[in-house]
């Protein structure tokens, strides 16, 4: 009987572009078909794009997520007390200290770092616990957007906790383990994460992001008002070489004293830094802040990553200058291969 | 604790946030049974219809052999009721003819004869005639039976008036209702009288 052929589709997206990835099947083993960029603001038909790529005029289209919710927390909690942390209430209770947040207003779990799964009290006890999720309005605000485009999510996953995943499997991998710095500079917040072979070492939100920009960028062309610093920001037309640093002064300032506070803290030196999130036209932002910052650029083989999550690509359409946006695709790929 | 609830399939490292309220819902109602289920019950339909038609065709084809097996046997007598059926048609107008002459309730040669010798002396006979004529009417066939008769006479009215009563008591034609007819007598250039008879007939066939 003919069948409709069924596709993989998968979507990184972040407050700035959503990056969308086709495989040949939804089962194993997935072979990379197409990839494609979509930039948010700076695209004129992001949903002809949205269909073209899928290849359908379906009206929901369904595809596996992989987000950036504002207020996102992945979050370390080393436990110091284990006969405590058993008690009823008591994960809740150091939820709602990290988050200052009502824990019935986020979609949250407490992961077991030894088996990747929510913890439970009858569990063994393991020294460090993490506390992944985001409000609840966030993610229903990344939907809508995908929703309005005719994707629908049929998995939605935190691509900063992926992410932090599939690095901590290839920092462990390589011969000599340095930890990573992951700066996923939003629209209004920045995460900032420090990656070690044994997970997430530490993270930070800050409320720094591209509109800080915007703002900088307007008092230092002595621009009328914010859009049209927004449009200038946007535009190719107009080179950041110079005028960059000064526009990336707080962040840089706030990812200095980060990695700083991880380096005093451990006695460890970052090895490499990540900036996923960040479409082509800010990919400037990338390159200065490396060099500020004075970190090498993460530069596995892309091989190494998708080997191991049962990930073909023969068009070798997954480059290093990409990887922030399939890497967290990477891991959902894997999950779907591997269901507890 | 699982935040997500039991029914949430667990990944490890892959914890699944996706907010169901807002979201279409997009379940796939499976009809590829359907298709399945058509294709078998349209092969089903092809399959009887063809015996179906095959039964039907062995049956005629028996029934054919059986025919012309009956065609063959009845073959010799049928040329025999052909060949009878040629030779009645053949025989059918002389039949009829015979029929038609048998069903005159008279004897042409017979009423001629009476005639001629009903006739008084002083009347000669110059031309006689005997004519059938068919007269359709709506309830049947009949036949006008007319003897046509010229003749003269020396004098008048007594010889014709006596030849016209002798006629009409003869019993054959007093028998069949005949209707007899003169016209008036003329002069002729030898100082006789010519006049004509006509003695009418109309029987129905039978």
């Amino acid at each position: 009987m003919l069948k409709k052929k069924r596709v993989g589709l998968f979507c990184d997206v972040s407050d700035h572009r959503l990056t969308l990835l086709r495989t040949t099947s939804w089962a194993n083993p997935h072979e990379i078909e197409a990839l494609v960029e979509i930039p948010l603001f700076t695209s004129d038909d992001p949903l002809t794009e949205v269909r073209r790529f899928a290849g359908t005029s379906d009206a929901h289209i369904p595809i596996r997520v992989s987000g950036r919710p504002a207020n996102r927390f992945v979050e370390p909690y080393h436990v110091e007390n284990f006969q405590k942390i058993r008690q009823p209430g008591q994960i809740e209770k150091v939820l709602a200290q990290k988050t200052r947040a009502k824990p019935e207003d986020l979609q949250w779990v407490c992961l077991h770092t030894g088996s990747g799964l929510p913890f439970t009290p009858e569990e063994s006890i393991i020294r460090t616990l993490l506390y992944c999720g985001a409000p609840k309005a966030a993610i229903r605000e990344v939907q809508d957007l995908l929703v309005s485009l005719t994707l629908v999510p049929q998995s939605f996953e935190l691509s900063t906790l992926s992410t932090a995943v599939e690095l901590a499997r290839w920092v462990g991998g390589t011969e000599k383990p340095l930890p990573v710095l992951v700066a996923e500079i939003g629209q209004r917040q920045t995460f900032s994460m420090v990656i070690s072979e044994r997970g997430v070492h530490l993270s930070r939100m800050f409320p720094l992001g591209t509109e800080t920009l915007v703002k900088r960028l307007q008092s230092e062309m002595g621009l009328r008002n914010e859009e049209a610093a927004r449009r200038m920001l946007i535009s190719k037309t107009l080179s950041f070489e110079d005028i960059g640093e000064r526009l990336l002064g707080e962040i840089f300032r706030e990812l200095t004293a980060f990695s700083s506070s991880f380096e005093v803290e451990t006695g460890e030196t970052i090895g490499y830094c990540l900036f996923p999130g960040l479409p082509e036209h800010f990919r400037w932002m990338e390159a200065i802040l490396k060099t500020r910052l004075g970190i090498p650029p993460l530069e596995p083989s892309p091989g190494d990553i998708l080997e191991p999550n049962g990930i073909e690509d023969p068009a070798g359409l997954l480059t290093i200058e990409n990887m922030d946006a399939w890497l967290p695709i990477a891991g959902m790929i894997r999950g779907l291969g591997n269901t507890a | 604790m699982n935040p997500f609830g039991k029914k949430r399939k667990l990944r490890p490292w892959c914890p699944d946030f996706k907010q169901n309220e807002g979201l279409p819902d997009i379940k796939v109602v499976r009809t590829g049974f359907l298709i399945n289920f058509v294709i078998i019950v349209i092969g089903l339909i092809l399959i009887t219809v063809t015996i179906y038609r095959e039964t039907v065709a062995a049956a005629a084809q028996a029934s054919l052999r059986q025919f012309e097996q009956q065609r063959e046997e009845l073959e010799p007598e049928n040329r025999r009721i052909l060949e009878l059926n040629r030779s009645f048609i053949e025989a059918r107008p002389v039949l009829g003819e015979v029929q038609r002459f048998s069903a005159v309730p008279f004897y042409v040669d017979e009423l001629l004869h009476a005639i001629g010798e009903t006739k008084p002396e002083a009347i000669s006979i110059e031309h006689i005639s005997y004519q059938v004529q068919p007269v359709q009417t709506r309830r049947d066939t009949r036949r006008r039976h007319v003897v046509q008769l010229r003749a003269r006479a020396r004098t008048i009215p007594e010889p014709i008036n006596e030849f016209k009563n002798a006629l009409a008591d003869l019993p054959i034609l007093a028998e069949l209702g005949a209707e007899i007819r003169d016209t008036n007598p003329e002069r002729t250039a030898g100082g006789t009288f010519s006049f004509s008879l006509r003695i009418e007939v109309v029987l129905t066939e039978p």
